[in-house]
């Protein structure tokens, strides 16, 4: 334990003479380990001169210092002085960012805390403590050779060995496709890496891989030859029986022929009967007869005819070519593949036809096989070849039963090596990313990693160290700088969903708020709103359920594109149907047939109270009227369904609310941008962009939704378009019958002049403090403390930030002008949640009363089935497939558009740790 | 007075009491995942109670009736 000792005062006596406070208490882990603590507080540089300092000593200390240290292992994980060692650091970040640790912030409203972290690992630990940090998931590594190609990296010949790996078993995978075997399922892996590691090793794995690959490639071209000898064989046989065929019928005819040639010499007069001189020249005499010379074989199908063409025009004529299909496709010995063919034997004279005829042969791909123009020969021919091809038969048949046998053993392990090796090479890949030190005994990686999973990290990587025997530790320590962080949510499967939606309109930036949190409730509100019939709700809540009971089976299988959406997305359906029933409540349709759930109608005969609708003469004419003060208590009164005032009134309700919804969600969105700014501490951004857009929301649009209210609590008739537009055009004249309320006039001067204040408040103030700040800071800087950081940044990231007036004022303009421009233009776009309701309730009402009732009208049990049939198919077509996707997009583009753009940057990069788990089957 | 409203309303600050408490005994996943749940809980309530509410003003003091359609219209 000297030798410890001795390390601990070699890095306390170098951190204090830089200048750094590197107090020695901070050594008390080091019994455990050699030196398994280095102060966070010495920077990168003082760090690395540690460590290399100690394993230029670790080398020959090694022997002594392995039991104490394996003995010690244990105790490690539980030194209080560890996790002391571990709190200090995770306090910096917070108090620098002004975040106080009084409050508990709330789970996914702000990305995690993360660090950026410095291991430096010992390169005999290398691999073990990479491997065991992918299977904890929790660390982003950075690429600290960027500059390097793929091929100049210190691991590049292992990820090419992984990869050459990763083909043999995919040449595998392919062989037993081919052979119609499947390979065994993939092996459970709750052994985790160590376990699998510790069976298979790669050096091991891939020399059985070649052995494996070479025994299969040899079986395969013995296969392949045995295939082709078979194939030819086949061929042969066939030219042997069609060829024979017609040599036997051409020996029939040729001797008949002789017969009677002999005949008609004997018996007729010579003069008369004596063949024409032309046919003397004609015939051949016997002695060329014999010369003539053939060729036998075989030609694709398709090609015959032109074979035949050329074989004519290059002889000129001087062949004869006798065909005969083959009735079955045959395996064609060059390809392995079944094609139509055709016996052939041409017939020719002379040496050079010959030459001609096999030139042409071998141009269409016409297997020649010779034909023994013997009887005898050919029978012998014709046992030799069925006995070779049984012969061949029983060959192959081993043949294929060994390379069954070989393919189904590596089956077994197929799936678990192919894990391995990907594996591994995502290790190696990873490996490549860290920067090794010059003396090549240790390798400094740098990468993200969440605040609150520091302990697990350190966990893992004291296991690693001591799985693989390394005299010395991974030293872990946290780096500031000035690098904006990677965003990361700890989702789950329910919060995951949403969080992708956010997430696909940008990535928050580091730690800004989340509008995924909100989005939970309102995205499905907002396109229940659209979507209110709870009937049509009740499906999609059912299709949903099945969706999520099921999720256990669904998650394991691969599904198909559009399936694969509505799955991932079936907590997001969930929800959108659980508020379409309740909006369906609100606005009381059940496919589009109003219910009296919550008592009756508010509405009765003008006449007499007691009197059914049906018998009121008045309901038809003037119209019912309300009994009482109050109304239908929850939801839509039945009695305006298929009234003529029907649409004129919920027209207005639907978009009175559209706008009033709007107008909340709106203030919502400034609220958080209010939250932000407090975050980051940005008082600029409250007073010169928080205030002002509120007040003028709230002076324009916030107006007009209490105006809305008030002439609906007051039941006045005054025109609110009239009102709002006067309110602009001549704020100062009398309101007349449009007054709602006393003072309203004034009131309306006050809210204009504060929305035209706004306007300038938004834009002037907060560039012009910018620069004098900027200008002042430029000021001190020239009498300012020199170096006051100089441990404290890494990277080299630039302090110095450039400021730009011109590109400061035309942002800010920019933004104040969409803001103004926006405050109109989203109130109007919330619009959209009347029109896609009405659509919505239209369609289904159409469906129902010009499908389903008409039909109904006769009493015909057919025109009945038909109607029903068009009924659901349109209600489940149009309504629940087309209609949902329209209310799912429009949700969506309220949410990125009008809510998200009052808070939301959006230009964050998403935390991707390196992790087993999350291999790909395309990352080999 | 619009007593129905006042009591409906009532039922729904209920609704956001009971939500709530049921996520503080019932449901209790440490502090930080409580005022999520507790958040959307009430964002939940808060959203239904706006749209209730503003059906049930709207229908309050009706500017125009429910004219039935005529037989065969």
């Amino acid at each position: 334990m000297a030798y410890v000792r001795k390390s601990c005062e070699t890095c306390s006596t170098y951190c204090l003479s830089s200048g750094t406070i590197a107090a020695g208490q901070d050594h008390g882990q080091g019994g455990g380990g050699p030196f398994c603590s280095i102060p966070s507080r010495c920077g990168k540089e003082e760090g690395r001169y540690y460590v290399l300092g100690l394993l230029g000593k670790a080398g020959s200390h090694r022997q002594a210092h392995r039991r104490p240290r394996s003995a010690d292992h244990r105790r490690t994980h539980t030194d209080p002085s560890l996790t002391a060692l571990q709190r200090a650091p995770e306090g910096q970040p917070a108090t620098r960012l002004g975040i106080g640790d009084k409050m508990v912030q709330m789970e996914l409203f702000r990305s995690e805390e993360m660090n950026l972290v410095q291991l430096i690992i010992p390169s005999e630990s290398a691999h073990d403590t990479v491997s065991y940090l992918a299977e904890l998931g929790l660390l982003q590594f950075k690429d600290l050779n960027p500059d390097k190609s793929p091929f100049q990296r210190t691991y590049a010949n292992q990820v090419k060995r992984c990869a050459e790996m990763a083909r043999k078993l995919r040449y595998f995978r392919d062989q037993m496709g081919k052979a119609s075997l499947t390979p065994a399922a993939r092996p459970a892996l709750d052994g985790g890496w160590s376990a699998q590691n510790g069976d298979v090793d790669l050096d091991d794995l891939e020399v059985k891989l070649s052995e494996l690959e070479s025994e299969l490639t040899e079986i395969l071209a013995n296969t392949d030859k045995l295939n082709r000898a078979h194939a030819e064989l086949t061929e042969l046989n066939l030219v042997l029986q069609k060829a024979g065929a017609f040599f036997s019928s051409a020996r029939d005819n040729a001797t008949e022929a002789q017969r009677r040639e002999l005949e008609g010499l004997s018996g007729s007069s010579e003069d008369m009967d004596r063949p024409l001189l032309l046919e003397q020249e004609m015939q051949i005499e016997p002695s060329k007869q014999v010369r003539l010379g053939y060729v036998s074989g075989v030609v694709p199908k398709a090609k015959a005819l032109a074979f035949e063409r050329i074989l004519f025009r290059a002889t000129r004529g001087n062949m004869f070519l006798k065909q005969a299909p083959i009735e079955q496709p045959v395996t064609d010995p060059a390809t392995g593949e079944k094609v139509e063919k055709v016996v052939f034997v041409v017939f020719f004279a002379g040496e050079r036809a010959r030459l001609k005829v096999t030139k042409i042969c071998e141009a269409f791909g016409a297997n020649k096989y010779p034909f023994p123009e013997d009887a005898t020969r050919q029978r012998q021919v014709k046992i030799q070849v069925a006995s070779r091809l049984n012969e061949l038969h029983q060959t192959l048949e081993a043949g294929n039963l060994h390379r069954d046998n070989v393919l189904t053993n590596i089956g077994y392990k197929l799936e678990e090596w192919t894990l391995l090796v990907r594996r591994e090479k995502a290790v190696y890949h990873t490996l490549n990313m860290l920067s090794i030190d010059v003396t090549r005994k240790c390798l400094v990686a740098e990468g993200w990693c969440p605040v609150a999973a520091k302990s697990r990290i350190q966990d893992a990587l004291q296991r690693a160290a001591f799985d693989s025997n390394s005299q010395v530790g991974t030293i872990f320590q946290v780096l500031h700088t000035k690098e904006l962080p990677p965003t990361y949510y700890r989702t789950n499967k329910f919060t995951g969903a949403f969080q992708e939606i956010v997430d696909a309109y940008g990535v928050g930036r580091y730690r800004e708020a989340n509008p995924g949190v909100f989005s939970i409730i309102t995205f499905p509100f907002l396109f229940a709103v659209m979507f209110g019939d709870w009937g049509h709700g009740i499906i999609l809540l059912l299709a949903s359920l099945y969706l999520v009971l099921n999720e256990k089976k669904y998650m394991s299988q691969k599904l198909g594109d559009i399936m694969d959406m509505a799955f991932g997305g079936r907590y997001v359906i969930l929800l959108m149907s659980i508020f379409s029933i309740y909006t369906g409540f609100i606005y009381n349709e059940f496919f589009s047939v109003p219910f009296k759930i919550f008592g009756n109608s508010a509405y009765t005969c003008r006449d007499h109270p007691d009197i059914p609708w049906d018998q009121c003469e008045s309901a038809t004419t003037v119209g019912l009227i309300k009994l009482g003060d109050q109304p239908y208590p929850f939801g839509l009164d039945p009695a305006w369904h298929g009234s003529r005032s029907e649409l004129p009134f919920t027209n207005s309700l639907k978009m009175k609310m559209s706008i009033l919804l709007g107008v909340t969600q709106m203030n919502v969105g400034i609220i958080l941008s209010y939250f932000n700014a407090k975050f980051f501490s940005k008082p600029l951004n409250v007073w010169y962009e928080f205030v002002p857009q509120i007040l003028f929301l709230g002076s324009l649009f916030g107006y007009l939704s209490i105006l809305i209210i008030v002439k609906w609590c007051t039941g006045s008739q005054a025109d609110l378009y009239h009102v709002m537009i006067y309110m602009f055009l001549s704020p100062t004249d009398d309101l007349g019958d449009n007054e709602l309320f006393w003072g309203q006039k004034q009131l309306q001067i006050v809210f204009l002049v504060i929305a035209f204040v706004a306007v300038p408040w938004m834009l002037l103030p907060k560039p012009l403090i910018l620069k004098k700040q900027h200008e002042q800071r430029l000021a001190g800087r020239t009498y300012g403390i020199l170096g006051g950081s100089d441990t404290e940044s890494v990277n080299g990231d630039d302090e110095h930030e450039e400021f730009e007036f011109g590109e400061v004022f035309v942002h800010q303009m920019i933004h104040t002008i969409e803001f103004v421009l926006g405050a109109v233009s989203n109130t109007a776009s919330y619009l959209r949640l009347w029109a896609l309701s009405l659509a919505h309730a239209e369609l289904s009402a159409v469906f129902y009363e010009r499908v389903l009732l008409l039909a109904f009208e006769y009493d015909n049990i057919i025109i009945r089935l038909i109607g029903l049939i068009v009924f659901t198919i349109a209600t489940l077509g149009v309504l629940l497939v087309m209609e949902t996707l329209s209310a799912f997009l429009h949700a969506l583009r309220l949410h990125w558009v009008e809510f998200m753009n009052k808070f939301y940057m959006g230009d964050g990069y998403k935390f991707h740790p390196f992790a087993f788990a999350t291999l790909g089957e395309d990352d080999d | 007075m619009a007593w129905e409203f006042v009591l409906t309303t009532l039922y729904f600050a209920f609704a956001s009491l009971v939500g709530t408490l049921c996520i503080k005994l019932g449901y209790d996943k440490g502090s930080a995942a409580n005022k999520l749940h507790i958040l959307l809980v009430n964002t939940a309530v808060i959203c239904c109670y706006l749209m209730w509410a503003i059906v049930w003003m709207a229908q309050w003091n009706p500017l125009i009736v429910p004219i039935l359609k005529a037989e065969g219209e």
